[in-house]
């Protein structure tokens, strides 16, 4: 692997979609905010805004950089430079990671700059749902770099969704146990670490999955 | 002998539809070799093998002494491709285009990119997008020339073209062979496009290869 070639690919990347990045960013900046406001209804809007702009991102990057470019051809005339497979695949992670982090990244900023009695959530789960949601996307753009299937990106992606948003906030509190590891995520403890470890891992698994599996392609056409 | 750009050891490749069977290529230094057949018979293959976006089921592929695909970034610094199905990013201007490959590819020649974008008439600053489809070509052309390869692959790239940037081209190939030392693979529908101009023509009638020569063959290019 070149770590140059990585990093004139994820720039690349990152310069041909500045724009949309720019503007979700300033959309989840504008949703912490209004989640961030004194009191009032307006907060759950604000987290609800945040939300939209992260999971639209997740279906929007995908498509633009991995499907349109394979469908576009353009795929064909980076990989026609000097560069690997690999480097291409971690080039699209790095910049997804990083049009991910700006929007994320600047909710997560200005949740914290506010005085903690406006906070809705405290800051080691602001950071542990900034590193789920890191994961959640990186897993996306892998599956669409490997599978290079909108059917099947698309289906995993509303899989986990649903799983994240509805099986887990409605079968959790049957889960034995599960009061404590949340009370756990919120003021600290053993779960709180274990936690940041697991998806610390996950991440790292996520890359070299990805890596690995696109070494192993026999076709970018 | 000196080392051979291209080549390819019992290399076959087989698709629901198509198989190319096993066969060996050798194709030496300072050649301009075509290669013609209808639609489906493994030209495109073929060329996408030797860059690397298509991995054959069996045999060994070498660039320029590089094992492909387990050298293949080094490989590619010797190779410049351009294929009919390959397109610039939209978006993006030729500028941003160069800068993109000058900073893969070392032996990126500003002089030659500035000297080819003002013979094909194209301007740095025109997006992509706003390219028609024989400009796009041209542009495509002029990225891979700049790059100075030992070996540049040609997959219907003039296809495109009018016939009078065509004969350009095809006169740049040309003189990129005698001059340069640059081993050409030039695919086309048009065994005619290559008459006169190519050293060797090999046809490719449904993935079973057979070698015909418009012109003398030397030993430097041989099919077994």
């Amino acid at each position: 692997m070149n770590l140059r070639s990585i990093l004139v690919l994820a720039r690349a990347d990152l310069s041909l979609n500045r724009t949309p990045g720019l503007l979700y960013a300033g959309a989840a900046a504008a949703g912490a905010v209004i989640a961030c406001t004194p009191t009032g209804p307006l907060r759950g809007v604000g987290v609800s805004l945040v939300m939209c702009v992260l999971i639209g991102l997740c279906f929007h990057l995908p498509i633009v950089t991995v499907f349109q470019e394979v469908a576009r051809g353009t795929r064909a005339f980076t990989l026609s430079l000097p560069v690997t497979p690999g480097e291409y695949a971690a080039g699209k992670l790095a910049a997804g990671a990083l049009l991910f982090l700006l929007p994320a990244g600047a909710a997560v900023l200005i949740a914290l700059l506010m005085p903690a009695s406006r906070r809705l959530f405290p800051t080691p789960m602001v950071l542990l749902a900034l590193l789920g949601g890191l994961i959640f996307f990186m897993q996306n753009i892998g599956i669409a770099l490997v599978t290079e299937s909108m059917g099947v990106s698309m289906t995993i992606l509303l899989g986990q969704i649903f799983v994240l948003g509805n099986g887990i906030p409605r079968l959790g509190p049957h889960l034995p146990g599960w009061f404590r590891f949340w009370e756990e995520l919120h003021t600290g403890g053993p779960w709180r670490e274990a936690a940041f470890a697991l998806l610390v891992l996950e991440l790292v698994l996520t890359v070299a999955v990805v890596l690995h599996l696109m070494g192993r392609k026999r076709s970018f056409v | 002998m000196p080392e051979p750009v291209v080549s390819l050891l019992q290399v076959s490749k087989r698709y629901p539809r198509f198989v190319l069977d096993p066969f060996d290529l050798e194709v030496g230094p300072n050649r301009l070799v075509g290669l013609v057949g209808p639609n489906g018979s493994g030209k495109s293959t073929l060329l996408r093998i030797l860059v690397g976006l298509v991995r054959p089921d069996s045999g060994q592929v070498r660039i320029c002494g590089h094992p492909v695909p387990q050298r293949q970034a080094d490989a590619k610094q010797e190779i410049g491709f351009v294929s009919e199905d390959m397109r610039l990013h939209a978006g993006a201007t030729l500028r941003w285009h160069a800068r993109l490959v000058r900073s893969l590819c070392p032996a990126w020649d500003e002089n030659r990119a500035n000297n080819l974008a003002e013979r094909l008439g194209l301007s740095w600053d025109q997006r992509a997008g706003s390219l028609s489809r024989g400009q796009t070509a041209k542009a495509m052309l002029l990225l891979a020339l700049a790059r100075r390869p030992r070996l540049l692959l040609l997959d219907e790239a003039t296809a495109a073209l009018d016939s009078e940037a065509r004969e350009d081209v095809l006169g740049e190939l040309g003189r990129l062979v005698s001059r340069e030392g640059v081993t050409v693979l030039l695919s086309s529908h048009h065994a005619a496009d290559l008459a006169g101009r190519a050293d060797e023509v090999f046809q490719l009638p449904e993935g079973r290869w057979e070698a015909f020569a418009p012109s003398p063959i030397r030993s430097a290019v041989s099919l077994r």
